[in-house]
């Protein structure tokens, strides 16, 4: 087809929306609640298992229920990150995050290796992040019950 | 490889209105430890080899909605294929891959959480096209409200008669433990529920239900390892209809007649009306069932008021569940058929049992107005 036949066919644009809600039942729900009532990020293990970040009903290396719940960090360390130049929408809120932001995987202390949580880096300078890097959590005041209520990550300084 | 494919265990989660306190994954993970429990497998070259899972991405809010329960099904490691259809495919997905000699030994688990949906109409209409159907307001109820009038006008069944065909699902709910909605109800009561799309009332309609059912599969060689009761899996088949609905004799039985037939033919089965000793068929909605039970051949084709009028639920001994009626999400109306079959071939089905079934037909649809048409025959 010549190019400006091209143009001239229609493009249907749609947005679709459906309200909804989810069950977190007792082991996401009891995550979220620690995060939102004591600040507090709490991983489960099946009983001698590696822990489970995020925290789900079953270990799915050894098939065993994670009944045991372990407190970790707040401080950890970075295993990985990405530094993410584009800006893309929140598909719910329509909102962008401000760009550059950095997305990294943090192996909390206490959770061993195997279980890192993923969230945000805030760093001044994202030239000077490295793997390695010692972390800690930071809260926010205000708190729903929900991933942001740990605000981001942030570089604890050596001192 | 092997000739045949049993079905060695079932497991359902109480159909409920709102499972608000269980993730889908908690649903899931009741199921498949109790099928576990019944067989004392575990996963591995000796237990469970692979998974076949039964979900909607709609409903799971993210695509590739079986990445969601993989932890709970034990598919690390192992293989594991997706049904985004009625169950009872996934019964045949899992036969499929048994019969192929692939494996053995397979685990089938669905699930689905209607209540996670603000609306499950606003579900279904998803299920149709953006361009043609969606604008005009197409939803799996407006499509059974179509189909429901153009076989009423055919086959002259009545309201009074689908208000009974609700009253008795709820009569023989009460006898299944598992079931969502056993309130009792008249025939005036249904007559009194509110009108949802004509001719469709409130209740001619299943209700919004979550749940989760598991099974376990496997070859003639295995399921006598197993279990002492296997229940084999002898006829399937399956066939969809055109997707536009206006390509479709909505009245008629286009796709049922051929995936009944295919079904029949593997099993051997001449004659349908005097086959079977128990039957469940995927009633969605109250006019289902006898356009179904045409559709299978347990009465003539237009025969279904006749076939009501005469008691035909009862002498086919047809939903003794309470069937889909009563309460079981989509995605698991055909699935809950086959489970429900089962525990009647094994003699588990307590107060509702037919007793000394051995050979029954479960069904299954999805898809609007039963696009898509399953029948599973099973024998002790």
């Amino acid at each position: 087809m010549p190019d400006d036949k091209k143009a001239e066919l229609i493009v249907s644009r749609q947005v679709l929306s459906i309200p909804q809600r989810f069950a977190t039942g007792p082991i996401m729900g009891r995550f979220l609640a620690e995060l939102l009532d004591n600040r507090r990020i709490m991983a489960v293990r099946a009983p001698g298992s590696r822990c489970l970040l995020p925290p789900r009903e079953v270990d799915a290396v050894t098939m065993q229920e994670a009944v045991e719940w372990v407190e970790v960090g707040p401080e950890g360390t970075i295993r990985d990150f990405d530094v993410v130049y584009y800006a893309s929408p929140d598909p719910l809120t329509g909102e962008t995050r401000d760009v550059p932001y950095i997305i990294c995987w943090v192996d909390l202390d206490g959770a061993g290796e195997g279980a890192p949580l993923w969230h945000l880096l805030d760093a001044p300078d994202p030239g000077k992040v490295r793997c390695g890097m010692r972390v800690r959590a930071v809260f926010n005041d205000e708190r729903c019950g929900c991933m942001e209520d740990i605000r981001h990550f942030e570089i604890i300084e050596e001192t | 490889m092997t000739s045949r494919v049993a079905i060695c265990a079932v497991a359902q989660t109480k159909y409920e209105a709102d499972k608000w306190d269980v993730r889908m994954q908690g649903m899931v993970w009741e199921v498949v430890k109790q099928v576990r429990a019944q067989t004392g497998l575990d996963f591995g070259d000796d237990g469970i080899e692979a998974a076949v899972t039964v979900s909607d991405d709609v409903f799971d809010a993210r695509t590739i909605s079986d990445s969601a329960v993989t932890d709970v099904v034990g598919a690390h490691f192992r293989g594991e294929e997706k049904v985004a259809s009625d169950g009872a495919q996934g019964v045949y997905y899992a036969v499929a891959t048994i019969l192929s000699g692939k494996h053995d030994v397979v685990l089938l688990a669905g699930h689905c959480k209607e209540s996670q949906a603000a609306s499950r109409n606003m579900v279904t209409h998803l299920a149709f096209d953006p361009f043609f159907t969606r604008p005009v307001g197409l939803d799996y109820l407006a499509a059974a409200a179509l189909q429901a009038d153009a076989y009423m006008r055919k086959t002259g069944v009545t309201e009074d008669q689908l208000a009974d065909v609700v009253v008795r699902s709820r009569q023989w709910a009460a006898k299944n433990p598992v079931a969502r909605d056993a309130t009792p109800l008249t025939r005036d009561d249904v007559l009194a529920s509110p009108m949802l799309a004509d001719p469709i009332r409130e209740s001619f309609m299943y209700p919004i239900t979550d749940g989760a059912v598991a099974m376990i599969l496997a070859s003639e060689e295995r399921a006598r390892d197993i279990t002492d009761r296997p229940v084999w899996v002898t006829g399937l088949g399956n066939c969809y209809d055109s997707f536009f609905l206006g390509e479709r004799d909505l009245a008629g039985n286009f796709a049922l007649e051929r995936a009944a037939a295919r079904a029949y033919c593997m099993a051997g089965i001449k004659n349908p009306v005097t086959a079977f000793d128990v039957v469940e068929l995927c009633d969605q909605c109250a006019h289902q069932m006898p356009q179904w039970a045409e559709g299978l051949g347990l009465c003539a084709a237009g025969g279904g008021a006749v076939w009501l009028a005469e008691g035909g639920p009862d002498c086919h001994s047809v939903n003794r569940s309470g069937g889909m009626l009563a309460g079981n999400p989509l995605m698991l109306g055909g699935m809950a058929r086959v489970a429900e079959a089962v525990l009647q071939l094994r003699g588990d089905a307590g107060a509702r049992q037919a007793q000394g079934a051995k050979r029954a037909l479960a069904h299954g649809c999805c898809g609007p107005a039963g696009q898509l048409q399953v029948a599973v025959v099973l024998e002790a």
